[in-house]
């Protein structure tokens, strides 16, 4: 498949670019055993044939085919005038700058092609060479955007604008995981993972077209009911409660979460999803902070008790109106600061993307992995190491370590209260996405989740088991995963693989290793089993 | 003043300007939110540091492509080499034009090395990088037409200026006479075809390159500099301060219902506003 093949006809039943399974990267033993069509669901053929999923297969997004040639017309006019405002100042003053130099200066030389974990991992399927998207943008924009025309159009290559350019350029757009693992290996500094962002942001903004689980049942469940997962604030204050109640049974200890303190010296704002799916982590950050002594809250405000932030993804209005939400409820509390809980892209969007438009009296934000290394180092938590006794490895979420850097605070706490920790290969800045990033592991359309699994995160899978080489298959090892997101990946690589019964492999966050090793709490805080 | 003077005099003069337009049009352009991307090197002098190895060994091509960094290498070293003789060759002729004297150009066998040794890196590498194109099947299906083009015209300029070395002007004393006599606004003397040749391809490639990807020889200070390094948080009263309050307030274009924009609310507007 070439770039300009994006806008070809296909014949009846014919795949773009198809997944070929016997291409993934191959995992290690006893994995190699797994036939990978086993964890595979193919596309419904008449959903392949009338949606998006002629591309390769898969299908996130369930666009129809215009009816006709006056819809199609309209599909390819909507498309040309979101291409004008994303290369304009007043529609994306935000991010022009990067864009403009990313579609100016790419060389094509492919030095970024084998730093995508998932073009690698699916035995590189063109599809999802990491150029492709940003070339075929390069290509429109040539033709169609501002100052753009033949001659440009000529020069930059041939794809044409019609239905099928735009559908399939809308599913690609959702085979990335903005880890940007392709910008970070760019001698020319051209970041083509974030024309993906970018080309999602059109399709949202201009178009209504983004994936439901980020948009409908995501930025928009949000700032509706208060928290992607649907939970109100009465309902988040009954299940804080509940965790709390089996907190105190599990640790003996005196736990109880404060809710809308206000003047505490920490908002700690949770992905609310730990809430609903992970209990057991903000469980422990509730044991950390009290045993630290710490003055802390969480908001019950609307919003508050969910720091998600789906728009990051994929939309720049809705990414705004989360985040200084955020900052207004914090505000409010009259809180020192905010401390991010376990959530990577919560950490990239309040502390980074949104900095600049938060204002400078904005209240400060801080990592709970560098709060969490203030506590350890403190010598305020009284720690055991000999009760994390077993192996450990530390997955880096993309954005706290690639977007942020924070690669030596989660080690410090991990070499002080984990004897057996081993390094992935790579590691810290260079870490390999998880495959759920971007919002991937929330979305589970048609054969979207069996992809996710068998092709985004194939290449983390075998980082992890590589990490393990060497250990017994009957001795517990522990995935430390600090990130919502990457946990509800693992928790579906795990469970396709089947990574706890032939490896004994649990994932889980760093609060709970951390709590783990503290004398005072009952033995056992991590559970080891199926997950 | 000679045909292919008057071509080379536009060139340059298309080159300049085209750069100074793009870099301009990147320096004005409104002021991002972050997107930094780690490792961020310490302080000036270690970004300095960083983007020096780039250059001149590039470092992350040796590393993540090593298949193309001798070609791609040759090629940027016969560039840098022909470059820096270039301005040595304007300078010179510009000294001369004023009646200076100049005795490292002609009969100067350094000045013949120096030449050889860019035009044959710059050709090995040009070809190398070629055939990489067009028989790497990755690197292939990514091309652009014009990514040929670039190649090919700068292929066709280093065959010329071989031609020239060879058969005209080893020492680059006839270039610097033509220099000289064209800067100093007198009659320039009659150029071989090879010169002519190589003049006139060259001052057609500079005229084309600011439309080209090739302008990354400065846009990577933009891409480096102002966006992967770029941490800078917002200040009280600080530029970036009163510039976010200017962008916050620009009318939001976008038209999916959901935004809930009519073409004069502004972002600030939208995003702390009622949602549609």
């Amino acid at each position: 498949m070439k770039v300009g093949d994006l806008g070809n006809a296909l014949r009846p039943g014919e795949t773009l670019s198809p997944l070929r399974l016997e291409d993934l990267v191959p995992l290690p033993p006893p994995y190699d055993a797994i036939d990978p069509a086993a964890l595979w669901k193919e596309l419904d053929a008449s959903k392949k044939e009338s949606t998006s999923g002629v591309l390769d297969g898969v299908c996130a997004l369930n666009l129809k085919r215009p009816a006709d040639a006056a819809a199609e017309q309209r599909l390819v006019d909507t498309f040309k005038a979101g291409l004008g405002k994303l290369l304009s100042e007043d529609g994306n003053w935000a991010f022009l700058q990067p864009l403009a130099l990313t579609l100016e200066n790419c060389t094509h030389c492919q030095t970024c092609a084998e730093a995508c974990p998932i073009f690698v991992g699916s035995g590189h399927n063109e599809a999802y060479r990491p150029t492709v998207r940003a070339d075929a943008l390069r290509r429109l924009a040539a033709r169609f955007g501002p100052g753009g025309n033949r001659w440009k159009g000529a020069l930059a290559g041939d794809l044409d604008l019609n239905a099928d350019t735009i559908l399939r350029l809308a599913e690609l757009a959702y085979r990335c995981t903005l880890c940007r693992r392709c910008a970070q290996a760019c001698p020319i500094g051209v970041d083509n993972g974030l024309v993906a962002h970018e080309l999602r942001k059109l399709f949202s903004m201009e178009m209504g077209i983004a994936a439901a689980e980020c948009h409908a049942k995501g930025s928009e469940l949000q700032l509706r009911v208060g928290s992607t997962t649907g939970m109100s604030p009465a309902v988040v204050r009954d299940n804080v409660e509940f965790i709390d109640e089996e907190t105190r049974e599990k640790t003996g200890l005196n736990v109880a979460t404060p809710f809308d303190k206000e003047g505490a010296d920490v908002l700690l704002l949770h992905n609310a999803g730990e809430i609903m799916t992970w209990p057991e982590n903000p469980g422990a950050f509730a044991v950390i902070l009290e045993a630290a002594g710490v003055s802390w809250t969480l908001s019950s405000e609307l919003v508050g008790y969910d720091a998600v932030n789906y728009g990051l993804w994929y939309d720049d209005v809705q990414f705004a109106r989360v985040a200084l939400r955020h900052a207004e409820i914090a505000r409010k509390l009259k809180v020192k600061k905010i401390v991010l809980g376990e959530c990577g892209h919560a950490h990239k969007a309040l502390m980074v993307v949104a900095d600049r438009i938060l204002g400078a009296g904005a209240v400060p934000r801080e990592s709970c992995l560098a709060f969490l290394d203030g506590l350890v180092a403190s010598g305020r938590l009284d720690l055991d190491p000999a009760r994390n006794d077993f192996p450990v490895t530390l997955h880096d979420p993309c954005n706290t370590a690639r977007a942020m850097g924070l690669v030596e605070e989660p080690r410090r706490i991990l070499r002080r209260i984990a004897p057996r920790f081993r390094e992935m290969a790579p590691h810290g800045v260079e870490n390999y996405c998880c495959g759920g990033g971007s919002g991937f592991a929330i979305m589970s359309p048609n054969n979207f989740a069996e992809w996710r699994t068998l092709v985004a995160g194939r290449l983390k899978m075998k980082q992890v088991l590589d990490a393990f080489a060497g250990e017994e298959p009957d001795t517990p090892k522990y995935l430390c995963a600090p990130c919502s997101n990457c946990k509800g990946q693992f928790r579906d690589l795990f469970r396709a693989y089947g990574a706890w019964e032939r490896s004994r492999l649990l994932y889980g966050g760093l609060a709970e290793l951390i709590v783990n090793a503290m004398p005072d709490v009952k033995p056992g805080f991590i559970e080891w089993g199926q997950q | 003043m000679s045909l292919v003077a008057l071509a080379v005099a536009l060139g340059i003069a298309a080159f300049v300007a085209g750069c100074l337009r793009k870099a301009v049009r990147a320096l004005r352009m409104p002021s991002h939110l972050r997107w930094e991307l780690y490792p961020i090197p310490a302080g000036r002098g270690g970004q300095a540091r960083t983007i020096a190895e780039e250059v001149l060994t590039l470092r992350m091509v040796r590393q993540r492509n090593p298949r193309l960094w001798l070609p791609s290498l040759l090629f940027h070293y016969g560039l840098y080499l022909l470059f820096a003789l270039g301005a040595t060759l304007l300078a010179s002729g510009l000294l001369a034009a004023f009646g200076a004297r100049v005795p490292w150009v002609g009969g100067s066998s350094v000045l013949a090395a120096w030449g050889a040794l860019g035009i044959a890196a710059g050709a090995l590498g040009a070809l190398g990088l070629l055939a990489r194109r067009g028989l790497d099947p990755g690197i292939r299906a990514s091309s652009a037409p014009g990514d040929f083009v670039n190649l090919g015209w700068l292929l066709a300029i280093f065959g010329a200026s071989a031609g020239a070395w060879l058969f005209a002007d080893r020492d680059y004393g006839f270039a610097l006479s033509f220099l000289a006599a064209a800067l100093g606004g007198r009659g320039v003397p009659g150029a071989s075809a090879w010169f002519a040749a190589e003049a006139l391809l060259l001052a057609g490639f500079l005229a084309y390159l600011p439309a080209t990807h090739m302008t990354h020889f400065f846009a990577k200070w933009f891409t480096w500099h102002a966006v992967r390094w770029d941490e800078a948080p917002l200040v009280a009263g600080g530029p970036l301060e009163t510039e976010m309050q200017r962008l916050l307030a620009r009318p939001v274009p976008w038209s999916a219902p959901h935004v809930g924009a009519d073409g004069r609310k502004t972002w600030a507007e939208v995003a702390t506003g009622e949602r549609p």
